[in-house]
């Protein structure tokens, strides 16, 4: 059924934009950075709101490619690397990512057991969990080769990436002291698992 | 008998820490619903995105260029039996 492709490809896509922005914010929000007259708590809510939204359209991807069976890929091909049939290289990618962005989200439900080092330890995943994801998106991309929309896509994605890592390493982050007194105060109620991705 | 005495204005002022909390609290709300309905919208237009390029580009599903070791091909419409399993290409892309 064609419609489980274009929305495996839609999702996707979507997923990569999400993920962008996830990884934007968590560098801005490793900067301690948030928009004037803006609690800094904010910026951190929608970090962990975009990152478990990349979660749930890769749970949609990820089923409609299994489902869709003009191509040959199986559920553990999504979740094992390179062990599929189907492009086993840009398709283990994908699998590599998932297996990435899944241990970024269990140790950040787990922070308060593993502790701030190893959690940041693993957090660092976040910066080869992108790049992966940005190659199978290529790799994959039918139209990619011909200067399809996912090339222009994954080039706005990758320039936003750029300018946040460069906002970063230029400004100095601001002191501590200066952040939003009401930092601690996490509203549990618009936001399912506390201490998602930070 | 004392007159009542003058409280100060109850009234938060513009950097109280419980109003910009109060504030920042329905702007995450704001943002996730935004982000909710952001997303869905663009899956939407990309998925139509991709069905409406699909047949256009050479490397397209439609143009039937998917052809890799475990591509299944899609079983011919007028096919009515039952028995007959798709067929899956052996070759190289």
């Amino acid at each position: 059924m064609n419609a489980l492709w274009y929305l495996m490809r839609g999702t996707g896509a979507v997923s990569l934009v999400l993920l962008t922005m996830t990884l934007a914010l968590g560098v801005a929000n490793h900067g301690r950075w948030a928009p004037r007259n803006t609690p800094r708590f904010v910026v951190d809510h929608l970090h962990r709101t975009a990152s478990l939204l990349v979660v749930a359209l890769l749970a949609v991807h990820i089923t409609t490619a299994v489902l869709d069976r003009h191509v040959a890929i199986d559920l553990a091909d999504a979740v094992i690397p390179f062990a599929g049939h189907y492009r086993p290289l840009w398709v283990g990618l994908g699998a590599l990512s998932l297996d990435l962005l899944l241990a970024l989200i269990v140790t950040s439900l787990l922070r308060a057991r593993i502790g701030l080092r190893q959690w940041k330890a693993v957090h660092w995943l976040a910066y080869a969990c992108w790049p992966v994801a940005v190659a199978h998106g290529l790799g994959n991309g039918t139209d990619v080769p011909h200067g399809g929309w996912m090339l222009w896509l994954t080039g706005a994605c990758a320039v936003t990436v750029a300018a946040a890592v460069w906002a970063r390493l230029t400004r100095a982050p601001r002191p501590a002291a200066t952040s939003a007194p009401t930092a601690p105060v996490v509203p549990t109620t618009i936001h399912a698992p506390t201490g998602a991705l930070r | 008998m004392t007159s009542p005495k003058q409280h100060p204005d109850p009234r938060p002022g513009p950097s109280d820490p419980s109003r910009l909390r109060d504030r920042g609290l329905r702007l995450a709300r704001r943002l996730t619903t935004t982000l909710l309905a952001l997303s869905t919208a663009l899956v939407l237009g990309l998925s139509g995105l991709a069905a409406a390029t699909a047949g256009s580009l050479p490397g397209s599903r439609n143009a039937a260029a998917l052809v890799a070791p475990g591509h299944v091909a899609p079983p011919p419409a007028a096919a009515s039996s039952t028995t007959q399993a798709p067929a899956v290409t052996s070759g190289a892309s």
